[in-house]
């Protein structure tokens, strides 16, 4: 056991300790390998730290990051969330908490283009929480039902955490991709019947009365062109046609398409800045990347993720027993520290551990920990998104904190039949050949 | 200020280049998908020079995100301690991250002149070139941490407190830089 205490404290340690006092997380990651690399007296030579960063992201699969990120950046600019807005409200406008639902259902059709829960958050936000405030939604349950249903951006396909974690855990992305769409779905189902409750508990919410069928078919018509884009990926994928990593680049080409030739929204000064978001975006996330597989490597060399299941399994040997403990350990964590590097970090370190104790599919896996590590950040009281929503409807963290338990909950709920019932996740890439 | 004017300039030569790696990165993926489905003969080459592309463009784009440091970061036990003990915190924060940008840049250092290449079959490209974007990244975070902390020296001296209220700091400042 000498090198568990020597990863703890030359390894462990550091890493938590720069954490805690603001150390950008790839600082925090670097420092701890260094620490551990030139004192510890490993037999790792130090010089991993440069070669193992250039090997992790040497990696074609990631390359579907940059194109999706783009993809998203651009579809922003061409102030598309407001088509999205009307035709949910077309579509579910009409159900008790209508603009509830269309918050949620804006969230899946958005989780379909972009890939990220704060874009989701930050862009959504701002345009439905006003005017659900004004129909007389209580702040904190708008800037509840926000937060929790931009988690749907990660989950329904393309999603920018499954490239990573596909690309980390050796997982196929396709497969990842398809894995999504059930639970993706389940969940804005089940987000919309814990907030249809409460609307009816509270009275909340006007009914928009159903326009009729031109009007609907209109919004359609007008939204049309963004809302195929997640059929033909997915259709692609599904189909073994292209890539992931092809399907973004097509996707980047499309979306340059419509949006000067059908929206004529795009200017050029918007495209230069979603090419430079998209450098910041793409060099933030993979840059943690890099340098935590050089962490993770470490934690294999000194065989840390199989000591990891011998102590477990030797307390307990239940699969739910086993379940909550990583599930109360992921929402920790999650709350914590930003979820990409979360993936990166635990994703490899407890994936023996999950296989074998809880007997799941590496796609199970990888959908049960980007979702958990995803609740994390709507966890109280310190959930990223949860900082992010509270400022728009001008309302207390607390409050929001307290609204978005139910919901939280609910997730609980769609995360325990993710690992318990495979074939939601395993059903989709069986049909196409991906398992 | 002049050295806010030259690492203004520096900013906006790096991200150009960045820039234009990204825009040439779409352009091969999109070549590779249009060679593969339309003509029918697949690119041999594409994928491996986006890839390169894609390393040079990471590690000279968390160079730029130095400047404001925007890398993802925890600033909850930084922000809740009070004035004094934040101003050090933040201090403390940017000379342990130099420490690992001189690491990075050390060991990149290393590999870059060290002996374990391989040169690809289809570009011809030894990956010592692709690996020089670590060194290269880590020197560009050094020169931009070290401009963010004469900066922070100037705020203290002019007792310009505003500026360690977050530890990232304040954007109204650089967009001033920027004007100037």
């Amino acid at each position: 056991m000498g090198s568990l205490q020597d990863l703890i404290i030359f390894l462990f340690v550091p890493f938590i300790a720069s954490l805690l006092l603001a150390i950008p997380v790839v600082y925090s990651l670097g420092i701890a390998c260094a620490v551990f690399l030139l004192v510890s007296g490993t037999r790792i030579p130090p010089i991993i730290i440069a070669t193992e960063m250039y090997a992790a992201i040497n990696v074609v699969a990631l390359l579907a990051l940059p194109m999706f990120v783009m993809t998203g950046e651009l579809l922003n600019r061409c102030k598309l969330t407001d088509r999205l807005i009307l035709l949910s409200r077309q579509l579910v406008g009409w159900l008790r908490g209508g603009l509830a639902h269309v918050n949620i259902v804006t969230s899946m059709f958005f989780a379909g283009i972009s890939g990220s829960v704060l874009a989701d958050a930050a862009s959504i936000g701002p345009l439905l929480i006003p005017s659900m405030i004004k129909e007389g939604y209580s702040r904190a349950f708008s800037a509840a039902v926000t937060a929790s249903s931009s988690t749907i951006g990660a989950i329904i396909p393309p999603s920018i955490p499954l490239i990573i974690v596909g690309g980390q855990l050796q997982i196929s992305i396709g497969g990842l991709f398809l894995a999504g769409v059930i639970p993706g779905i389940i969940t804005g189902l089940a987000l919309m019947f814990v907030s249809y409750l409460i609307c009816l508990w509270k009275g909340f919410g006007l009914r928009h009365p159903f326009e009729g069928v031109r009007a609907t078919t209109m919004h359609t018509v007008r939204a049309a062109p963004v809302l195929i884009i997640p059929i033909w990926i997915l259709g692609g994928i599904l189909g073994g046609v292209f890539t992931p990593t092809e399907a973004g680049a097509i996707a980047v080409v499309y979306t340059i398409l419509i949006s000067t030739l059908f929206y004529r929204t795009l200017s050029l000064s918007d495209f230069f800045g979603a090419i430079d978001s998209t450098v910041r975006v793409t060099a933030s996330a993979l840059v943690i990347v890099a340098i935590a597989i050089v962490f993770g490597r470490i934690l294999t060399f000194h065989q840390f993720p199989q000591q990891l299941v011998d102590i477990v399994l030797f307390f307990t040997e239940n699969k739910f027993v086993l379940f909550l403990a990583m599930v109360v350990l992921f929402l920790f964590v999650g709350t914590f520290m930003d979820a990409l590097a979360n993936m990166i970090i635990l994703g490899p370190m407890l994936m023996p551990l999950a296989l074998q104790g809880l007997d799941i599919h590496p796609i199970q896996y990888g959908m049960f920990l980007m979702y958990a590590l995803l609740l994390g950040i709507i966890t109280p009281p310190l959930g990223l998104v949860l900082f992010v929503v509270s400022p728009i409807a001008d309302v207390s963290l607390e409050r929001t904190s307290l609204a978005v338990l139910p919901f939280l909950f609910a997730q609980l709920l769609v995360l325990a039949l993710i690992v318990f019932v495979p074939e939601i996740t395993l059903a989709l890439p069986r049909l196409a050949g991906l398992l | 200020m002049q050295l806010g004017g030259l690492a203004d300039l520096l900013d906006r030569m790096i991200r150009i280049a960045t820039g234009i790696l990204m825009v040439i990165l779409v352009a091969v993926m999109v070549a590779q998908v249009f060679y593969r489905y339309v003509l029918n003969s697949s690119l041999t080459w594409s994928e491996e020079v986006a890839v390169n592309l894609m390393i040079w463009v990471v590690f000279l784009g968390s160079a730029i995100l130095v400047r404001r440091w925007e890398h993802v970061q925890i600033p909850t036990v930084v922000q809740a301690s009070p004035a004094g003990l934040r101003t050090a915190l933040i201090f403390l924060a940017r000379l342990a991250s130099m420490a690992c940008m001189v690491v990075f840049l050390w060991f990149g250092m290393e590999a870059f002149f060290g002996s374990h290449h391989a040169t690809s079959f289809t570009t011809g490209i030894s990956t010592r070139w692709i690996k020089l974007s670590i060194p290269v990244g880590a020197a560009l975070m050094l020169v931009y941490a070290t401009l963010l902390l004469l900066e922070d020296i100037a705020a203290l001296r002019a007792n310009d407190t505003k500026r360690f209220e977050t530890v990232t700091p304040p954007r109204s400042n650089s967009i001033q830089d920027q004007q100037r």
